[in-house]
């Protein structure tokens, strides 16, 4: 099966998911933690969101700052922040794609869910408890006096 | 354009009444009639689908709720989905295709018009006044919160006495509490939200177990969602739906009678014949289709001799404003959005320098996903701001009425097609002066609630994009066939036998969700059938 990106499309946006999800506590950036793999597995059945990454990259590869530097991997990060922002703004809808793909894996991986306190693999079947319905919380609104319009 | 001769088949099925979507309305108006004895066919463009396929079981839901199961029709691309053209509208149309329409991914927030909302035109000197009242629907929203099973209680200072719900009202949570004592601190008007879901067991359905997102679908039935509340009855009862059916086009007659429809299944395309035909496909599906179904008769759609199909579209505008509150917080236990309900503000008060007003729907925090996706940056602050907004955000939906233009509209994109090569629907929508004022003031006292409840921090979408739930007012109803489409029992005003039933009948959009008062007219315009015979 042909890659879904070549070696320096992977580098590349391995470099720009640590920016964009950089490291915390123990934890790696997101390009670090291996989440390259499950973006493709998540997204292979979805193409445009793989197109839109793509997009994303080939803009990064080409902006003239990029070149200019002999290559994304050669900027500064500060440099590097600013030709993210530019293509957000230039293409904006590409980059929504890329972000919701790696907001999503991010969020899925059991290390991060450790992390932030989230226990649940899914809301159902177990949902959550809440206490009973409380009929004394009514005792104030009732007070007011009726105040639709009668027509 | 369809020819005036046509061939029907020999072996065509032919059925007295039928029914063009399966959704709220031609669910409800399926089972009345079924249960008094007539025969009663459905199309629907979608299939029955399997609650265990719904995402909440699934570890990767909120993906699935992006993509796959996305309320936007567009972005979901289901088989059973068309494309709905949306560059020339702020808000993008939400809508399901299946069995059960949309009520498959509402959150089932259930309120009823108010009586003033029936009179728009004589009250606040705009829009128009419908040509019945609240109290003509009233036995009818019984029936159906009967039937689709409200939970919810009585004695809301904002709305006229009505009969019990059937089932007590769902808890509020810590949450809900804290937000009600703050509108009590202000004086203002709050009530638990009428929903249809299940706070008990209630006919051989579980009660909710207050997962949160019920807005992908209930996979333990739950909310009401009318695959599993009208149309099981009415199959009982003997009503037939045909899946996977589109329908092309209404077929009429050289007089004033449609005589049945064709439709695309399987590739091929059919002809069925009826007695009645009933549309039923939402505020922008029905004008669709009658548009679709223009004829040498009807050059420019059926039932459109005044020029209205597809006109006056209304949906409700929404902004949302949310609250941050600090300490260590898990808001997202609990429905997302069946919780209260402020009508504080939904009567017209002149000194607010806008006619009608809203409703404020209380929403809960979501999932990781969805945190990170709506209140966090990419980059240094990221973590900072999803720990500060994780489980500890609530805020309120604000519903605003939509007073109906004739601007505001849905036409046939002459590019854009279906998988069936069918027109798709453009819609062409503008944001009224009335609602930005609404909107505006709306945010003002929302915040003010938000920080009676103590929040930290208070920010606001002033118009939410991807909030089209509501479809209404393409096809309206009213006596006079020069400024309306349907008389007030739905029936086109050019046809003898041809009904809407769903939201596109709405003269004015109130300040409410609107499926109560679908079904409600579904049910009271087959009551008016059943008892012409």
């Amino acid at each position: 099966m042909k890659e879904l990106f070549t070696l320096t499309e992977e580098r590349l946006l391995k470099d720009l998911m640590n920016i964009m999800i950089p490291p915390i506590d123990d934890l790696l950036g997101a390009g670090d933690l291996g989440l390259l793999d499950e973006i493709k597995d998540l997204f292979l059945k979805r193409p445009h969101y793989i197109k839109s990454i793509k997009k994303v990259i080939e803009a990064l590869s080409l902006h003239p700052e990029t070149r200019l530097s002999g290559g994304f991997f050669g900027m500064e990060d500060e440099k590097k922040i600013n030709v993210i922002k530019e293509i957000e703004n230039e293409l904006s809808e590409d980059f929504k794609k890329l972000t919701q793909a790696l907001f999503s894996v991010y969020y899925l991986d059991e290390r991060i869910k450790s992390r932030i306190g989230w226990d649940i693999k899914s809301p159902q079947p177990k949902g959550f408890d809440l206490p009973p319905w409380n009929p004394k919380i009514l005792d104030n609104v009732k007070k007011l006096k009726p105040f639709w319009k009668a027509v | 354009m369809q020819n005036q001769k046509i061939n029907i088949p020999n072996n065509n099925r032919e059925v007295d009444y039928l029914v063009i979507g399966s959704g709220a309305a031609g669910s409800a108006f399926a089972w009345r009639l079924s249960s008094r004895g007539f025969n009663v066919t459905c199309l629907d463009q979608g299939g029955f689908i399997n609650p265990s396929s719904y995402p909440t079981t699934d570890k990767n839901w909120e993906v699935l709720g992006l993509t796959d199961w996305n309320w936007d029709p567009n972005l979901r691309n289901n088989k059973a989905d068309y494309p709905v053209n949306n560059q020339e509208s702020p808000i993008d149309p939400l809508m399901f295709n299946a069995v059960g329409g949309s009520t498959i991914h509402w959150t089932a927030h259930t309120p009823r018009f108010h009586p003033s909302d029936f009179k728009v035109k004589s009250l606040d000197g705009k829009g128009d006044d419908w040509p019945i009242t609240y109290y003509d629907l009233e036995k009818y929203y019984d029936l159906n919160d009967e039937m689709m099973g409200c939970a919810g209680i009585n004695g809301d200072p904002a709305n006229p006495e009505r009969s019990e719900r059937p089932m007590p009202p769902l808890p509020l949570g810590e949450d809900g509490e804290m937000m009600a004592r703050a509108f009590d601190k202000l004086g203002w008007h709050w009530w638990p939200s009428d929903s249809y879901v299940n706070s008990v067991n209630y006919k051989g359905r579980k009660k909710c177990n207050y997962c949160g997102p019920n807005g992908f679908g209930c996979t333990r039935s739950s909310k009401s969602s009318t695959d599993f509340t009208y149309w099981p009855e009415a199959i009982k009862y003997g009503a037939k739906i045909i899946t996977y059916a589109r329908v092309k086009k209404i077929l009429t007659d050289e007089k004033r009678r449609g005589i049945g429809a064709e439709y695309i299944k399987n590739g091929k395309v059919h002809t069925i014949r009826a007695n009645n035909i009933i549309v039923a496909c939402n505020g922008i599906g029905t004008p669709r289709l009658l548009l679709m179904s223009a004829t040498k008769n009807h050059e420019n759609g059926l039932g459109n001799s005044s020029g209205l199909v597809g006109k006056n579209l209304m949906f409700h505008p929404y902004a949302l404003v949310k609250g941050y509150f600090e300490g260590d917080h898990k808001f997202y236990k609990g429905p997302l959005a069946n919780i209260l309900m402020s009508q504080q503000f939904y009567e017209t008060d002149k000194s607010r320098r806008f006619i009608r007003g809203y409703s404020l729907q209380m929403v809960r925090s979501t999932g990781p996903i969805s945190t990170a996706l709506s209140d966090t940056e990419w980059g240094s602050n990221h973590h900072k701001m999803f720990q500060q907004s994780f489980g500890k955000t609530l805020g309120f939906s604000i519903i605003a009425e939509d007073l109906p233009e004739e601007i505001n509209q849905v036409v046939l994109d002459e590019k854009l097609h279906d998988s069936s090569n069918l027109p798709c629907p453009k819609i062409i929508y503008k944001l009224s002066e009335n609602s930005e004022k609404i909107l505006s003031h709306a945010i003002n006292t929302t915040s003010q609630v938000l920080e009676a409840a103590g929040a930290s921090k208070i920010v606001n979408d002033p118009l939410m994009k991807k909030a089209g739930w509501h479809l209404m007012g393409t096809t309206k109803m009213g006596e006079d066939p020069e400024t309306s489409v349907t008389n007030a029992w739905g029936k086109l005003h050019d046809f003898e036998n041809i009904f809407i039933i769903d939201g596109s009948l709405f003269v004015t959009s109130a300040a409410v969700n609107p499926t109560p008062t679908i079904q409600a007219l579904a049910l009271r315009t087959a009551d008016y059938m059943s008892n012409r015979k």
